[in-house]
């Protein structure tokens, strides 16, 4: 691929480069994924406990079903990333649905060593402390306070992944986030903050 | 308290902003070139010789003619015998076209009523 074709793709809407893949064009389909992927794999992940080979199973999942549909896709009926969004959602939530049960809290404990193995330690818990209180919220709590707080989505877009009014999101995102607040505080010790 | 919750946040959205594992882009990559529609077949241009050329018939009746043409050529150049000189049933140089029939030709029985 030449560097005019490449500045031609990172110019083009998500809607263009689907419509571009659509018409048989798969260098296209390259830059959509590396756009969309890396964040549908980070909803994903904080929605399925930081699990991020699942979360990779999803992101896979819903570009395969974005492939599928870009022949008929209408432009204008949505926007790409909304709908991956929607789709990435939904399939983690199914996920975590049939696993129900399944202790979300399984990485292995940290070791206590040098300080630099200390910190990276100290990070991977407060990822951990995160992802389990993201568990303990309601599930559409859950889903929207992700979209919000890690996803930096506005409250019209989430809305409209989640097939909710903007009311309801607000509402959701602010009560998400005031709970998550709360269960951290509990969790002093594992952030790493110590007592005092 | 909000501390805590926006350092944990912050931490997210740093692991959110990783690129993607090679391997999974390599994946995707394949279903989505298995996927791949077929590229959509674009009306091709005609110039005005190929628009002379589908109104005879295109290149079979183009070469025809040309055949054709050529024949006619070494017919002009080169006549054979059967085409020109005396003895020639079309002759140019302007002799007359004879039937030759026996001069007892109409007078065969039956024809002159006896």
């Amino acid at each position: 691929m030449d560097m005019r074709a490449d500045a031609s793709l990172d110019a083009a809407s998500d809607e263009a480069l689907l419509a571009r893949y659509g018409a048989g064009e798969p260098a296209a389909a390259r830059a959509l994924a590396a756009r969309l992927v890396p964040r549908l794999i980070a909803v994903a992940a904080r929605m399925l406990g930081g699990d991020r080979a699942e979360a990779e199973d999803v992101a896979q999942e819903t570009m395969l079903r974005l492939w599928r549909m870009a022949p008929g896709w209408q432009t204008g009926r949505a926007r790409v990333s909304t709908w991956a969004y929607r789709v990435t959602v939904n399939l983690a939530t199914d996920r975590l649905r049939r696993r129900r049960g399944v202790a979300l809290d399984a990485a292995p404990e940290p070791e206590d060593g040098a300080p630099e193995a200390w910190e990276r330690m100290a990070e991977a818990e407060r990822l951990r402390a995160l992802d389990a209180a993201l568990a303990g919220l309601p599930e559409r709590q859950r889903q929207a306070v992700v979209l919000r707080h890690i996803e930096g989505l506005s409250n019209p877009e989430i809305a409209e992944i989640l097939d909710l009014g903007v009311e309801a999101v607000e509402s959701l995102t602010a009560r998400g986030k005031r709970s998550l607040a709360e269960a951290l505080a509990g969790k002093r010790e594992e952030l790493g903050y110590g007592t005092g | 308290m909000d501390e805590r919750l926006d350092e944990a946040l912050n931490l997210a959205r740093a692991e959110a902003a990783r690129p993607a594992p090679g391997a999974l882009m390599a994946r995707i990559e394949a279903d989505a070139l298995a996927h791949l529609p077929a590229k959509a077949a674009r009306p091709r241009r005609r110039s005005a010789i190929g628009a002379l050329l589908a109104q005879i018939g295109g290149w079979p009746a183009l070469g025809g003619l040309a055949t054709a043409g050529a024949i006619g050529l070494w017919l002009g150049i080169a006549p054979p015998a059967a085409v020109g000189g005396n003895g020639g049933w079309l002759d140019p140089a302007g002799d007359d076209i004879a039937l030759a029939l026996p001069g007892d030709y109409f007078d065969g029985a039956g024809l002159d009523g006896g």
